[in-house]
C-alpha cells in the first residue's frame, strides 16, 4: 500500500478545490452583488467552481488562489451576459460626471452630518445603494472595500488597466456616498443611468 | 450652496485616479506626495477625499454584516458538482487512454447503445437514473425556498446559467403547478436541463433532453413515478410521487 500522497502531488486537485473552497463566502456575497438574485449567484459560484476544476492544470502553485478564482467569477458573468442586450453594461456617463463632480463642489461644512447620517445607514441600505450603482461602479468597489481585493487584483480579475480600476473606485465610491447621503436625507436619488440611481 | 459646478481641471482627473489608495493608505511615496500636495489647494478634491475615506471606512467597518448569508447546503452542492465533473472527465481521460482496438470496440458499443436507445427498456434505464436526480435535487438540495418563477423566467435562466437551450411548458394555469428553480444535471457526457415544479405541493422534476428521441413509458422507481415523453423530437422526463395523477397535464406537456 502507498503513503497517502501529500497535497501537492494529488492529481484529482482535490486539494486545490479544498483550499478553493475557502473564498466560497466571499464569492457568492459578489456574485449576489453582480446578479443581485440568490438563485443565479448560487449557479455563477458553481459554474465558477466548475471551471476552476476544469482549468486547475493551468493554476500555478503558490499564485494568488483568491484572485484566480474571483478572475473566473467575473469572466463567467461577463459571458453569461455577453449576449444579453437587456442586461448590457451601461450608464450614462455624462450623469455620473454631473453627480460626481456636484458631491465635489459639495458643501464641506456638512461633513460632520454626513459622517453621522453613514454611521446610522443600514446594511439593507447600502447593499440597495451599492445594487442601484452602474455595475462596473459596482463590482470595483465591492471586490476593494468589501471583498479586500487588492488594486492589482482587481485590475485582473477584470482585465482592465490599473488605472481603470482607481478611476471606478473612485467614481464608484463617490457615487455611494451620494446615494447613501440621499437616504439618509431622504432626498430623492439622482439618477446615473440605465442600471438605476444612485 | 451649489452655486456653479466647474469642470474638473485636468490635474483633478489625474488625482482622481490616485485618490482611492491615498485614502486607503497604499500610495507610493511619490503618489501621495502628489496627492498631499494638490490637495492643499483643492477644496474640491479634499471633499472628494473625505467623502472616499467614509464610504472605504463604512464598508470596511462593515464587512463582516455585508457578507451575504451563504445558502444552507452550498458547499457541498459545490463538492458533489465537482465530483460529478470529475467523474465526467476521467471517463474522457480513460476514453483517450484507451488503445485504438479497444477504442474502436468501445465505439461499437455506443453506437449500439444509440440504438439500444429507441427501445423501452434503454427508457427505463434513463427513468430510472433521473428518479434519482430528482431525489436528489430535492431532498439534498431543496427547491430555493418556496420561491416560484415563470416558465418564461426558467427557460431564460437555462440560457444563461447553463446555456441549454430548450422550450419550457406553461404550467396549466388551473392546476396548482408551479417552476420553483431550475437546474443542469449530468446526464451521459453532457448536461441536461432539469426543472424543479410544485405540483399541489408535491415535489415534480420534469428534464428536458434536447434531439433525444425515447420510447414513452411510465416507471415505477424508488418511490416515484417516472414517465418518459417525447414531443417534437425532444424527450420529456418527469418525476412525480406515485399517488399523483396528471402531472404532463399539470406542467403543461399534455396538448404541446
Amino acid at each position: 500500500m502507498s503513503e497517502r500522497p501529500s497535497p501537492p502531488d494529488r492529481e484529482d486537485g482535490s486539494q486545490l478545490m479544498d483550499d478553493a473552497l475557502v473564498f466560497m463566502n466571499g464569492l457568492y456575497g459578489t456574485a449576489v452583488r453582480l446578479t443581485r438574485d440568490g438563485d443565479a449567484a448560487r449557479d455563477l459560484v458553481q459554474d465558477t467552481y466548475l471551471k476552476a476544476l476544469r482549468a486547475r492544470e493551468r493554476f500555478q502553485p503558490g499564485t494568488n488562489l483568491k484572485a484566480w478564482l474571483y478572475t473566473i467569477l467575473h469572466n463567467t458573468w461577463r459571458n453569461r451576459r455577453r449576449d444579453q442586450a437587456r442586461a448590457r453594461v451601461s450608464f450614462d456617463s455624462d450623469a455620473v460626471d454631473a453627480v460626481v463632480d456636484a458631491g465635489r463642489a459639495g458643501a464641506v461644512e456638512a461633513a460632520t452630518q454626513e459622517t453621522t447620517m453613514l454611521r446610522a445607514v443600514q446594511d439593507a441600505d447600502i447593499k440597495a445603494a451599492v445594487d442601484a450603482l452602474p455595475e462596473v461602479f459596482r463590482e470595483a468597489v465591492w471586490l476593494r472595500d468589501v471583498d479586500d481585493l487588492s488594486y492589482q487584483e482587481i485590475a485582473d480579475a477584470l482585465a482592465v488597466p490599473l488605472g481603470t480600476v482607481m478611476s471606478r473606485i473612485s467614481r464608484g465610491r463617490k457615487l455611494l456616498h451620494a446615494a447613501l447621503s440621499a437616504r439618509g436625507a431622504g432626498v430623492p436619488a439622482a439618477r446615473t443611468g440605465t442600471e438605476g440611481g444612485a | 450652496m451649489i452655486e456653479e459646478v466647474p469642470p474638473l481641471a485636468p490635474d483633478c482627473r489625474r488625482i482622481e485616479s490616485l485618490l482611492p489608495p491615498f485614502v486607503d493608505g497604499d500610495s507610493t511615496p511619490r503618489d501621495a506626495a502628489l496627492v498631499d500636495s494638490h490637495l492643499a489647494g483643492c477644496a474640491a478634491c479634499r471633499e472628494s477625499a473625505h467623502q472616499q475615506r467614509q464610504v472605504r471606512a463604512l464598508l470596511v467597518s462593515r464587512r463582516a454584516s455585508l457578507a451575504e448569508p451563504t445558502p444552507f447546503g452550498l458547499e457541498s452542492r459545490l463538492r458533489r458538482s465537482m465530483a460529478r465533473a470529475e467523474g465526467a472527465t476521467a471517463a474522457v481521460r480513460g476514453w483517450r487512454r484507451l488503445s485504438p482496438l479497444a477504442a474502436a470496440a468501445a465505439l461499437v458499443a455506443v453506437v449500439a447503445g444509440g440504438i439500444y436507445w429507441g427501445t423501452g427498456q434503454s427508457s427505463v434505464l434513463l427513468a430510472a437514473q433521473l428518479t434519482l436526480d430528482h431525489i436528489k435535487c430535492f431532498m439534498i438540495e431543496g427547491d430555493d425556498h418556496g420561491q416560484t418563477i415563470s416558465a418564461d423566467s426558467a427557460q431564460l435562466r437555462l440560457h444563461e446559467s447553463y446555456g441549454l437551450d430548450v422550450h419550457l411548458p406553461h404550467p396549466n394555469a388551473a392546476t396548482d403547478a408551479h417552476v420553483v428553480a431550475v437546474r443542469s444535471c449530468l446526464y451521459g457526457e453532457g448536461l441536461v436541463a432539469h426543472v424543479l415544479y410544485r405540483v399541489n405541493g408535491a415535489a415534480v422534476s420534469m428534464f428536458v433532453l434536447p434531439g433525444q428521441d425515447a420510447a414513452a413509458v411510465d416507471v415505477s422507481a424508488f418511490g416515484r413515478h417516472a414517465e418518459v415523453v417525447t414531443r417534437g423530437g425532444v424527450t420529456y422526463v418527469l418525476v412525480a410521487p406515485t399517488q399523483l395523477a396528471g402531472v404532463a397535464a399539470a406542467v403543461g406537456l399534455e396538448g404541446e
